[in-house]
């Protein structure tokens, strides 16, 4: 209204100063007064423009803008609110009596499930007294694949490294077969790295989600996701004090806050905040957020890994299930909601305590306890689990990839939440990595020189350890599944079971031509094998042969038997295809320890080959059983013949090239050293009853070392199998097979007390016929052994 | 009288060896044509060793495997068998279970592989030889693998003579 003043009066001016030009001002004037009028209705359109124009426009705006903010949390909500990483477990152990295990063992795996060992009876779960021989243990109960294992308070009596008595405590009986928990290993994480665990409001304790309200929201159940009354109250106090001691936030808010929008603090950020928790609340039910806040929130890091939401909280700190934790465990894992780094129990126990402590105060307050429990828990430590970090044995995890890869998608891997059970045994796992790490050094002092083993199981090819660097825990080269290397003689028993197929040719005892050999191919020069020694032995036994590791009678064998019949039966007992060239028959084949172990679980099962596995079932996020793999096993070659090599690879480790190994193991093994070309890889693949081993050394860009298969990966293997093998290798009892004394000299059937006679196993019928005149040949023990 | 006597006596024996006779001769036949006509939850005598004391666990898993097969859950009942097996790998009833399991899912080719397993286990415990041969000959035929159900078929003659 003042700026048409203002215009009306300067017009007056310009009128006086300008007489002759009045009509045309008038008319003018006339023209601005016509226009005057319309200018006025302008204004009021503007003021209506802004009403019904603008204001609808904000409005629709506004409305689109909750609208894209609805979408966005309905999608989210709706959908699969996170990507849940699959959690690889070990096998379960399980005990009965009867099971060989050492106390040694038995205490390192509990360690390794962090069960608490405490002096009084346990009466938690997850824990154990350990007093000599005798175990008292009160196991978790576990979702496996076949059900619940329920929990379990057991004593455990061990002697001689077997359990003698397995009893329940409570109602003192015989407990026949206990399966403890599974093992955690590790998780196969989203590229963002955040593990939880999923937890139904229903298996959420009340007292929790009582302590947890009490502490983060107190009006939860009657506000609409915004509480004017906090954030009034937050305000006062913050004013108060000068700074911001108190946030007003609800549960819903920062429910909100972390899934939907950034950590800055910005008004932006905080109005949407509210309009989006006005939203969510509107769409669903309060249990289900706060559920969902219970599995979204962040509680701590462990190496890459986000520890998010109280269910995989209460398993990495204090290592059971939210349910089993105790009021003073709940109201520490509350407070730290509110700084999960500052108050992380294992960085800062004493922030943790203080805080814990502030939480129980608050409930003592709300009556939740009595002041006699505040006083008592107060008092109480700041007990977390051990945990070693996530991410161990990179090498085993490799395998467990590879196989889920054949019926899995990666992203499914890292977002389904899968529940992955494997076959690794943590205690031979350990031993294995022990091995390597304390052996290697004293076999060279060169800090290149690497080695790899594998561990399987004789039975059903399950992998038990897998180590694939000097140092175990690097998450580089993986050589137990990746480096292919020259196997050397490995390949003979697989050579001389193809010719033992061939009963009537071949036996044990058959004599071998160990003299100067030239193979000659027009394509290539001339190829001269040679025996290690640099030596000749003439006539051998195909025994003597295998025993020494000659070569050169090994080439004339595959040669003799036909390569491609080598090659079918290296496939046979679980290796690769490979070329069938004659340097085969000396193992020029690269082969990785994974596929030498593949090969010799076949040997160790007398023939019958289980492929190896690694993961033994699989469970959806709703532990639903999903993926089963069942024990295979198949034979394709003659059992009787591979009981025959058996029986020689036991020798080897008793009088041949790894005679040594009878010095340092107490049990009977089988096996075999393998050496390539210029000692550039060093070998040893054998077996026990209860596992086989197989374990290279030697540099990576393949130099040369100065280890043969007995000076180096031997003493390894000797080492693991010490502290891991329980039961001896027996041949298998078999009516087909007899044995029978020999003269090594000439391989006829010879008197027990010749010189060189040694028991050999024939396939019945295959036997020479002939005797071997000792007398000339050797001399008669007894007669010796009469003056020794 | 004394005819009659030594008449009745007679008679007796020879009902009584007749009886024993065709009990053996059962005993002999139920072990291969109960295959065929108890498919699913039979239980045969081999199944059982009364050496497994050793490791009551076995006999624990054991019952567990007779009620799951009794379900038809093989699957589960394949389970429990692998636990057996871990307990004690040389436990050959346990792998002619799942011989026995293979058969009624149709997988004739994993019955043969888990019979030959459990025979190798088995080599003095005839009447196991003897159902075991009986999967393979029934797998065999599924297979149409003649070779393999002739060879049965000679090694069931020759165990039962």
């Amino acid at each position: 209204m003042p700026s048409n003043k203002k215009k009306s009066s300067s017009a007056d001016k310009h009128k006086a100063k300008n007489p002759k030009k009045t009509v045309a001002k008038k008319q003018q004037s006339h023209r601005r007064r016509t226009s005057k009028i319309p200018a006025t209705r302008k204004k009021i359109s503007f003021k209506r423009a802004v009403v019904f124009i603008l204001l609808p426009l904000s409005l629709l705006v506004f409305l689109f803008y909750l609208f894209i903010q609805d979408q966005r949390i309905t999608q989210r909500f709706e959908g699969r609110i996170w990507q849940l990483p699959a959690h690889v477990y070990a096998r379960p152990l399980e005990l009965y009596v009867g099971k060989s295990i050492s106390a040694e063992q038995l205490d390192f795996e509990l360690n390794y499930l962090n069960y608490q060992n405490v002096e009084q009876l346990p009466q938690k779960f997850a824990q154990y007294r350990h007093r000599q021989n005798i175990f008292e243990i009160k196991t978790r109960d576990f979702i496996f694949w076949d059900g619940n294992e329920p929990a379990h308070t057991i004593r455990v009596n061990i002697e001689n490294n077997k359990v003698v008595e397995l009893i329940n405590i409570y109602s003192n009986s015989n407990a026949d077969l206990v399966r403890f928990d599974a093992g955690y290993l590790t998780g196969i994480f989203p590229s963002h790295s955040q593990d939880r665990v999923l937890l139904k409001i229903d298996e959420v304790p009340d007292i929790f989600i009582k302590m947890l309200l009490l502490i983060e929201d107190r009006r939860y159940f009657s506000h609409w996701g915004v509480d004017p009354r906090s954030i009034a109250r937050a305000l006062v106090v913050n004013l108060y004090s000068g700074q911001t001691v108190q946030g007003g936030s609800t549960l819903t808010q920062q429910l909100v806050k972390n899934l939907f929008l950034s950590q800055e603090k910005k008004i932006s950020r905080k109005i949407n905040e509210a309009f989006m928790s006005l939203l969510l609340e509107y769409h669903y039910d309060k249990k289900l957020i706060l559920e969902t806040y219970i599995n979204e929130i962040y509680l701590g890091q462990d190496g890459r890994r986000a520890i998010h939401g109280f269910g995989l909280a209460s398993e990495f700190y204090f290592g059971k299930s939210l349910k089993h934790l105790s009021i003073d465990e709940m109201a520490l894992l509350v407070g730290m909601v509110k700084g999960a780094s500052y108050y992380n129990p294992k960085r800062n126990p004493d922030h943790a305590r203080e805080r814990r402590n502030v939480v129980l105060s608050a409930m003592a307050q709300a009556d939740l306890i009595t002041s006699r429990q505040l006083e008592l828990l107060s008092v109480k430590p700041v007990d977390t689990v051990r945990h070693a970090s996530s991410g161990r044995y990179p090498a085993f995890i490799d395998v467990v990839k590879l196989q889920l890869q054949q019926d899995y998608q990666s992203d499914d891997l890292s977002s389904e939440g899968l529940r992955v059970f494997t076959t690794l045994d943590p205690y031979i796992q350990f031993k294995t990595e022990q091995a390597i790490k304390n052996t290697l050094p004293l076999l060279s002092k060169d800090e290149k020189l690497q080695s790899a083993a594998v561990v399987v199981s004789p039975l059903n090819g399950d992998v038990l350890a897998v180590v694939g660097d000097r140092n175990p825990s690097f998450k580089g080269f993986n050589r137990a599944l990746n480096a292919e290397r020259q196997i050397g003689s490995l390949i003979k028993p697989v050579v001389y079971l193809t010719a033992l197929e061939d009963e009537e040719k071949y036996t044990l005892a058959t004599l071998l031509d160990d003299s100067e050999f030239i193979y000659q191919d027009s394509n290539q020069s001339d190829w001269k094998p040679e025996n290690y020694d640099k030596k000749f032995h003439g006539d051998v036994t195909l025994y003597e042969s295998l025993l020494n590791s000659y070569n050169v009678p090994a080439v004339r064998t595959g040669l003799d038997v036909g390569l491609d019949n080598v090659t079918k039966t290296l496939f046979a007992l679980g290796g690769k295809e490979v070329p069938a060239y004659p340097s085969l028959t000396l193992g020029a084949v690269n082969m990785s320890p994974m596929e030498v172990a593949s090969i010799y679980q076949s040997f160790s099962a007398n023939g019958f080959h289980s492929p190896l596995r690694s993961v033994t079932a699989v469970l959806d996020k709703t532990r639903k059983p999903l993926e089963r793999y069942s024990l295979d096993v198949a034979i394709q070659v003659k059992p009787e013949a591979v009981v025959l090599i058996n029986s020689a690879l036991i020798d080897v480790t008793k009088y041949g090239t790894a005679k040594h190994l009878s010095k340092n193991l107490n049990l009977q093994v089988a096996g075999k050293t393998g050496t390539s070309d210029d000692l550039r890889d060093s070998w040893f693949a054998g077996f026990s009853g209860d596992v086989v081993a197989v374990v290279w050394t030697g540099f990576d860009d393949n130099l040369p070392t100065t280890l043969t298969g007995s000076s180096g990966a031997m003493k390894i293997w000797s080492n693991l199998i010490k502290e891991v093998a329980y039961k001896p290798y027996q041949l298998p009892e078999r009516t087909d097979l007899e044995t029978y004394w020999i003269d090594t000299k000439n391989g006829l059937l010879a008197e027990q007390g010749c010189e060189n006679a040694v028991e050999l196993s024939f396939i019945k019928g295959t036997q020479p016929n002939q005797m071997s005149d000792c007398e000339t040949t050797g001399r008669s023990n007894w007669f010796f052994d009469l003056f020794e | 009288m004394v005819f009659m006597f030594y008449l009745l006596r007679i008679s007796s024996y020879l009902i009584f060896s007749i009886l024993l006779v065709s009990c053996a001769s059962t005993e002999k036949h139920e072990v291969y044509d109960s295959l065929a006509d108890k498919p699913a939850g039979y239980k045969y005598k081999a199944w059982r060793l009364t050496d497994a004391t050793e490791f009551e666990a076995i006999n624990v898993l054991l019952n567990e495997v007779d009620a799951l097969i009794e379900n038809s859950s093989f699957d589960a009942a394949t389970d429990k068998l692998e636990r057996v097996l871990r307990i004690r790998a040389d436990y050959a009833p346990a792998w002619s279970r799942l011989s026995w399991i293979a058969l009624q899912t149709d997988s004739p080719k994993r019955s043969v592989d888990m019979a030959k397993r459990s025979n190798s286990f088995a080599q003095s415990n005839v009447q196991l030889q003897l159902l075991n041969w009986s999967f393979i000959r029934a797998a065999s035929k599924a297979l149409n693998d003649d070779a393999t159900y002739q060879r049965a078929n000679q090694k069931i003659n020759a165990l039962t003579i």
